[in-house]
């Protein structure tokens, strides 16, 4: 089965170029392009793609807003942020408000394609940098996590240390002598336990700006 | 006994009890006469006034009244015994005792509301003073806050200007490569342009994240320096070994310390890529008395005698960090060793 991508993005050869190099690979189909925030968040529940490719510098509706309307109305389909550079603050508040994936558009056509791959199956592909900074800002908000379903498992536990210190997903892949491909697989498990935790005052603030 | 008391000439008539006189009335007059059978005129009287200094009692001598000119303040008492002569009767004492009170200015209760008056006055200047002191440095914050805000506003602008633009170069050329992809001619050119759009991209990334404020802690800066040495020596397939302390620190290092800091590692790392033929870097974070970063590559060393070539970049090194009060060490051995130091606190 193909997997359903629609872009949003309003630089034209970049909304172009990205169609292109998605539907190179069989396994993707793009049904659909916007180059604004305020048609998307129209469209994106009717049509139900998987994956939405998109672009928070968007000259009306920005991209966190469109995220904000679009996934209570459909919380199955998977919000993959886009963006120029990785530093920048709204990276974090898409993150924060269900976006689960991260990808500079600087990125390579086949590494975005990797992404997209990965998001579909489970992972949360985003840099370690903003990993690491997301799982330490939702510590500070969160001093202490519960018991149950959202508590860290130990594993996780270390991940996070590592990562606060500031390794990247290699290094500490070879610290804990596991793949690289297990630890962006706990890094998703952790972003999610972290998210349901954070959720019930994420929402109020989510709305409320 | 006392038979008259006279006070600035004048008569004074209160004088069975105590006299309690103002500072004014302080030229006092006593005369005194002893009562006895014998001839008044040979009773010898001599006096002694306590409180005035005096230590002795006078001589004795028929004059019976005693003057006391200009008496200053304080407890007095007039001792004055009356000899007999021939010894016919013992020697008789009479005390009396008055006060020169002080002038309103000189007593206790006044110099102590005058110190509490003075302390409180003193104490409200200096407060006003500071306070004053404290609105023009807060107002002079306020305006360097305004100016850096700006700042960054304009710089927020142009990078997401710019940005948009190189994303466009980018992607255009990609596409070209992917339309092109049988035309061996143009494609180096078209690979050019994407990398050079990516590196000015990249840049701007620096920029962004040097006037970030949320990237203010030691620990982000840690964090993004290693970040970028193990992937840019990993791309150009070195290997980076990174030590950093587990501990690391929410100091706060300001936009000109991060900006030289990173620069500078930025350039040493770029020297070990271009001229050290190295296979492997040690990179270290050490937080001790003083904030250091260890470069250590495993490569053949600097030429110091041929060093023209790069001359620039080990110059602006020890520049950015001469800046920031820093200092650039060069070691060879096993390599060559770049040492970053900056003192602390940052």
């Amino acid at each position: 089965m193909t997997i359903t991508i629609a872009i949003v993005e309003d630089l034209d050869e970049v909304r172009e170029g990205l169609n292109q190099f998605i539907e190179l690979d069989p396994a993707f189909k793009v049904i659909k392009s916007f180059s604004n925030g305020e048609e998307a968040a129209e469209t994106l529940p009717l049509i139900k793609p998987d994956i939405v490719v998109m672009d928070i510098n968007l000259p009306g509706m920005s991209g966190i807003d469109c995220i904000r309307k679009v996934k209570p109305q459909c919380p199955s389909i998977q919000f993959m942020m886009f963006t120029v550079y990785e530093n920048d603050e709204k990276v974090f508040d898409a993150l924060k408000a269900e976006a689960t994936s991260h990808l500079l558009k600087k990125t390579d056509p086949a590494t975005i394609v990797e992404s997209l791959k990965e998001l579909y199956n489970g992972g949360s592909p985003m840099s370690a940098n903003i990993a690491r900074k997301l799982v330490s800002s939702f510590y500070h908000e969160n001093e202490i996590l519960p018991a149950g379903p959202a508590r860290l498992s130990v594993r996780e536990s270390e991940i996070v240390q590592l990562l606060s210190q500031g390794l990247l997903y290699k290094e500490i892949a070879e610290n804990l002598h596991i793949s690289t491909g297990t630890v962006r697989q706990h890094i998703h498990k952790i972003y999610e336990k972290l998210h349901v935790q954070n959720r019930t005052e994420a929402i109020n603030k989510m709305f409320g700006r | 006994m006392l038979t008259k008391v006279e006070v600035n000439n004048q008569g004074f008539d209160h004088f069975t009890l105590p006299g309690k006189f103002s500072y004014k009335n302080n030229n006092l007059t006593f005369s005194v006469a002893a009562a006895s059978f014998i001839d008044e005129k040979q009773v010898k009287y001599s006096y002694l006034l306590k409180g005035a200094g005096n230590r002795g009692w006078s001589i004795p001598s028929t004059t019976s009244n005693f003057n006391f000119l200009n008496l200053l303040p304080g407890n007095y008492i007039l001792h004055v015994k009356a000899d007999f002569p021939g010894g016919l009767y013992p020697s008789q004492t009479i005390s009396y005792p008055f006060v020169i009170l002080s002038p309103w200015w000189q007593t206790l209760w006044f110099r102590l509301s005058l110190i509490v008056v003075l302390t409180v006055l003193s104490a409200m200047f200096t407060r006003l003073y500071f306070r004053s002191k404290m609105k023009k440095h807060l107002i002079a914050l306020e305006k360097i806050q305004a100016i850096e805000k700006e700042r960054t506003r304009i710089a927020t602008d142009m990078h997401d200007d710019l940005g948009a633009g190189l994303s466009r170069i980018k992607f255009l050329s990609e596409t070209i490569k992917l339309k092109g992809a049988r035309d061996d001619g143009i494609t180096k050119e078209v690979e050019k342009i994407a990398a050079y759009s990516d590196e000015m991209v990249e840049k701007m990334g620096e920029i962004v994240w040097a006037l970030n404020e949320k990237n203010d802690t030691l620990a982000d800066l840690i964090a993004y320096t290693r970040s970028y040495a193990v992937d840019y020596l990993s791309n150009n397939n070195i290997n980076c070994d990174v030590h950093t302390p587990t501990d690391l620190p929410s100091t706060f290092v300001d936009g000109e310390t991060r900006r030289n800091i990173f620069l500078s590692v930025k350039e040493g790392l770029h020297n070990v890529v271009k001229h050290a033929e190295a296979t492997s870097v040690v990179f270290t974070v050490q937080l001790t008395h003083e904030f250091q970063i260890i470069i250590h590559d495993n490569g053949k060393g600097i030429d110091w005698a041929n060093i023209r070539k790069f001359s620039n970049g080990l110059e602006n090194i020890r520049k950015r960090m001469h800046d920031i009060k820093g200092k650039v060490a060069f070691e060879q051995r096993n390599g060559t060793k770049i040492a970053l130091t900056v003192p602390l606190p940052l």
